[in-house]
């Protein structure tokens, strides 16, 4: 029986995921906020759906992904510099190399993003495919392209 | 930093938020941030054009104009309510759990399809719009109101253009991330 009560408690389970989404696609903190919410909502309509054939966490994953990249409008000011300016973390105690992660990710295209969020928690590049609808080998030659890019950020050439 | 430690730094974050969704905050928690905002977009319009009919029949002499011109002043109005419900209903339209590249060639496809209707409509409206101002102008062809008309249909094609190009702007950067995906 699908119900507010087992949809909460896979959504507690899987939290990061929201905060995680919408850290490497919204810039400012109430933007994340209102993300968050578009996400909880988009899962809310589309749990009947969800047949349990993926773990829960690979299924949050497409809802919020394809909330987030297939939204088009855009309610705020668009940052032009985003990487000139000091992320703001969601909480003031959040660990300074997860905020200079973050900020190196958000440095990145879109669809890069998606990858190397789903690489970071583990997911196989089968699973990567499968979220993101494409092959796994096209996976792997992304990804590995991203994991480039990210390292260059984190590590800039002195 | 590495990657190892990017991972585990990532993966910390599922320990250390707090619970998201306190039960008493589930009918919070349900709604929306850009319907709420369509929402009330949707009443101000509604409400703006119902005020526009009874102001016009009301103070405006709208009885007395050609019919023809009022009912299709009338029909067009209803149509742009529609439209704006449409929006809404698009707006909030479950995305689903597709993989990322079939939901987005999906979204592109049926916002390609709502532009086309708006970018229409608006054109349509307009057109009815001015057509019933005109058709009881009298003396229509002197020089200062031809210049006053050309000014305001100039105007109205330049805002028709920027919401082709806020269109366009929409639907080119979900292609791109599409197109990313491809590569």
């Amino acid at each position: 029986m699908l119900s507010e009560e087992s949809f909460l408690q896979c959504l507690n389970r899987h939290r990061g995921i929201l905060l995680k989404v919408s850290r490497i696609y919204a810039d400012r903190p109430e933007d994340r906020r209102d993300l968050q919410q578009e996400i909880t909502y988009q899962l809310w309509k589309a749990y009947p759906t969800y047949r349990g054939d993926s773990p829960f966490s690979t299924w949050m994953y497409r809802v919020a992904l394809n909330t987030a990249l297939g939204g088009y409008r855009r309610r705020t000011l668009r940052l032009f510099f985003p990487d000139k300016l000091p992320d703001a973390p969601d909480t003031g105690t959040e660990d300074p190399s997860l905020t200079r992660l973050f900020a190196a990710i958000r440095q990145l295209p879109r669809s890069d993003r998606a990858l190397l969020a789903l690489y970071l928690d583990d997911l196989s590049l089968s699973e990567i495919g499968e979220v993101l609808g494409i092959t796994a080998n096209n996976a792997g030659v992304k990804l590995h392209r991203a994991k480039a890019k990210l390292k260059i950020i984190l590590n800039p050439p002195s | 930093m590495n990657l190892e430690s990017a991972k585990q730094n990532w993966q910390q974050i599922d320990k250390d938020i707090p619970p998201l969704l306190p039960a008493d905050h589930l009918e919070v928690r349900w709604s929306h941030p850009a319907l709420r905002a369509l929402r009330r977009q949707l009443l101000f319009e509604g409400g703006c054009w119902s005020f526009f009919l009874i102001l016009f029949y009301s103070g405006l002499d709208g009885d007395q104009r050609p019919w023809g011109w009022t009912a299709a002043l009338g029909l067009s109005l209803v149509l742009l309510i529609l439209h704006a419900i449409v929006g809404y209903r698009l707006a909030g339209r479950p995305v689903g759990a597709m993989p990322l590249y079939q939901a987005m060639a999906e979204q592109i496809r049926t916002i390609r399809r709502y532009s086309w209707l708006s970018i229409g409509l608006r054109i349509l409206t307009l057109l009815i719009l001015f057509g019933f101002l005109l058709s009881y102008v009298p003396a229509l062809w002197n020089t200062p109101r031809l210049w006053a008309i050309g000014t305001i249909v100039v105007w109205t094609a330049v805002a028709l253009f920027i919401h082709y190009r806020l269109w366009r702007g929409r639907i080119n950067a979900l292609q791109t991330t599409l197109d990313e995906l491809k590569a």
